[in-house]
């Protein structure tokens, strides 16, 4: 029987079962672009990058995929609404609720660039390099853009960060800032202490030394509310003496 | 045809499902976090204001000044100018913190003197960039003690902001030459502050005077004085000047250095031949020989467990540093980088040796990192000699020559920070840097009766 169905419709393997899958993916990632997706427990490290190296892919898939959606009208209506149902209940448990930010895009796992390199370049060529990319190409994926500006921030911090002579490579304090569009921080409090309060100190003065950071007002204010209203500074020392 | 749909829907569930999981392996959405691994570490600016002085006629001393010179001297901190201040606040009510934000201040240091019998210093230390005071203290001590009661000041604040302790309320020992033209040199065995103020001559000697050093207490000191002719260790107590001479051999009796225990004295002799490491102790003035080489060892130094010595020794056909461990009476080379390192010094954290290390012919100080037994240059100068480092481990002072006359001069242990004490007439030599001391006045009696 089951068998007899299967062998009629050989377009249904080669084309709904695609479709749907297709369907599902767009779903799943409208999902995460709406949802309010949070997590305490597990932090996003940026170890920010500069050169955009992009990941295109996702993109154009998705705009060649559309008009090949619309085409398949009949199929469509009649797999959406079952499906939809089932997706949004599933993930929607798992994320621990955080009072935050309207959208969030989640990207893809960051890849890391040594600290050296970074400090190698300057600030203000890379402030230029972010605003023409922000502005000019709409093909910059969110999570280039939001890396650039994490490593302005991270360059920023680092000119003001004066270590006591009591801090030693490894110690860690970990700082909550909250931001406002301007750029302006307006809070700042340690998430986690080292355990010594010069050096807790030290990183917090860093931020406040800095006070601003105004090339964030040229971050489109969707990307500013996902990533920049409220994050995350980890001050861990690797270049002292020991 | 539903059925179909309805096959292919639960194969898309399977997939979701699938999905779902991975993501929820892959975790919530996760919020940025930057991490920030590398910094600048510029002083921090601190003003200090002008302390107020309640009290009749002129204050007796500057405590403001003292503060801001100490603070200063150790690098970590750029005092703000007293003519940048916008105002001169002597009370917490008086603060106003965008006057300090506006001068880019990150620390406020306000304080008040008055004397009844004793003198009474508070102090204020103030965040700035948060705006909220850190800490409050009050030091109490002797009038004619007022600018230790302000290096105490400054030890306070220095714990506050950088995480150590202060060693400002320290004292240095060191000997000044006066040259005498086709006559006998004046020896004179000089205790002075951390910062070079107030010195005391404890010995005068037409005789050399050398290799000054502390006990670990801070109450005495041993030297070697040849006012016997021959080269003799004695010991001082610094309260009541009471003087005992330990040790009479023939030949070398030089390089007292007192156990952190403070019961034995360790000592180098010749009496049976070549240089060696003895220990005395103290109590019972009994000799224990360390070291048997026919070749020179000297210059011992402990390690603050007192479980091991360190000494220079040429065994090896150069001077190089040596560790000897009491309790399985081994010897191991610790130095192998350059062809002359000698006279050891060990930081408080047994990790850190300072030495004498020959680098392309000049003579530099180096620091020796016993975990890394990484060598590091700290000193520029070409001739420098006697490091001696302080209680705290962050600063050493060292001999050297400058404008064709010996002078102290000291340096970070990370080598950022270089000054030169106040030079005086003569020759400054061999400076020993005192362990932390729990009183500040022990040492008010001592005075120059003790002329030879």
């Amino acid at each position: 029987m089951s068998d007899s169905i299967y062998a009629k419709p050989a377009l249904s393997r080669i084309i709904v079962r695609p479709i749907l899958a297709t369907l599902v993916l767009h779903a799943l990632m409208l999902f995460m672009l709406t949802s309010n997706w949070s997590g305490m427990d597990e932090q996003r490290i940026i170890k920010a990058r500069v050169t955009p190296k992009v990941i295109h892919a996702r993109l154009v898939d998705a705009s060649e995929l559309k008009p090949k959606k619309a085409a398949k009208a009949v199929v469509k209506p009649k797999i959406k609404p079952r499906i939809k149902p089932k997706v949004k209940p599933k993930p929607k448990p798992k994320p621990k609720p955080k009072p935050k930010v309207v959208e969030k895009v989640e990207p893809k796992p960051e890849p890391r660039l040594s600290a050296a390199e970074l400090a190698a370049i300057a600030r203000s060529e890379l402030s230029q390099a972010l605003k023409s990319e922000g502005q000019a190409q709409e093909a910059i994926t969110t999570d280039e853009l939001a890396a650039g500006y994490a490593a302005l921030i991270r360059q920023t911090v680092v000119r003001y960060w004066s270590r006591p002579p009591s801090a030693r490579n490894g110690m860690e304090v970990l700082l909550a800032l909250q931001l406002i569009p301007t750029g302006e921080v307006v809070d700042v409090s340690v998430v986690k202490s080292s355990g010594n309060t010069s050096f807790d100190r030290s990183a917090v003065n860093a931020v406040q030394k800095a006070a601003q950071f105004p090339e964030l007002k040229d971050l489109p204010s969707r990307e500013f509310e996902k990533t920049f209203r409220r994050f995350r500074l980890l001050f861990r020392p690797e270049d002292l003496r020991y | 045809m539903k059925c179909l749909v309805w096959r292919e829907s639960k194969f898309a569930m399977r997939t979701v499902l699938g999905l779902g999981l991975l993501l929820a392996a892959l975790g919530a959405r996760a919020e940025l976090v930057i991490e920030i691994t590398q910094g600048v570490d510029n002083p921090a600016a601190i003003a200090i204001v002008p302390f107020a002085w309640h009290g009749a006629g002129a204050a007796p001393e500057d405590i403001a000044g003292v503060v801001d010179s100490d603070l200063s001297r150790s690098g970590q901190f750029a005092p703000v100018g007293r003519s940048d201040m916008l105002g001169l606040p002597s009370t917490e009510k008086e603060v106003f913190y965008r006057d300090w934000r506006a001068i880019a201040s990150e620390y406020l240091l306000i304080g008040r003197v008055s004397v009844t019998d004793q003198m009474r210093i508070e102090f204020d230390l103030f965040d700035v960039l948060r705006q909220k005071k850190i800490y409050s203290g009050v030091e109490l001590g002797p009038v004619n003690e007022a600018r230790m009661l302000a290096h105490r000041v400054s030890d306070k604040i220095y714990q506050q902001l950088t995480g150590i302790r202060g060693a400002f309320a320290t004292r240095l020992l060191y000997v000044a030459v006066t040259r005498v033209p086709g006559g006998k040199d004046y020896f004179r065995l000089t205790l002075a502050d951390s910062d070079g103020a107030r010195p005391i001559v404890l010995l005068e000697s037409r005789e050399p005077v050398l290799a000054p050093a502390w006990s670990p207490n801070g109450q005495e000191i041993a030297y070697v004085s040849f006012e016997t002719n021959r080269p003799a260790i004695f010991r001082q107590n610094l309260r009541t000047g009471a003087r005992e001479q330990l040790t009479n051999f023939r030949g070398l009796n030089s390089s007292p250095s007192w156990s952190p225990d403070g019961r034995t004295m360790a000592m180098v002799l010749s009496k049976d031949g070549s240089p060696d490491i003895y220990l005395m102790d103290l109590a019972t003035k009994k000799l224990t020989r360390v070291t048997r080489h026919y070749a020179i060892d000297t210059e011992p130094s402990w390690m603050p467990d007192g479980k091991s010595l360190l000494f220079t020794s040429d065994r090896g056909g150069k001077p190089q540093i040596y560790r000897y461990t009491l309790a399985s009476g081994q010897t191991e080379r610790l130095t192998y980088e350059g062809s002359y390192n000698a006279r050891a010094r060990v930081a408080q954290d047994g990790r850190n040796v300072v030495m004498v290390h020959q680098k392309n012919g000049k003579f530099h100080i180096a620091l020796l990192d016993l975990v890394t037994d990484r060598v590091q240059v700290l000193t520029s100068t070409e001739l420098d000699e006697s490091p001696s480092i302080a209680p705290n481990g962050s600063m050493l002072l060292y001999a050297t020559k400058y404008a064709g006359r010996g002078i102290l001069a000291a340096v970070s242990v990370d080598g950022g920070v270089k000054f030169r004490l106040p030079a005086r007439d003569g020759d400054v030599r061999e400076p020993a840097w005192s362990p932390y001391m729990s009183r500040p006045a022990a040492t008010k009696q001592v005075d120059n009766h003790l002329k030879d």
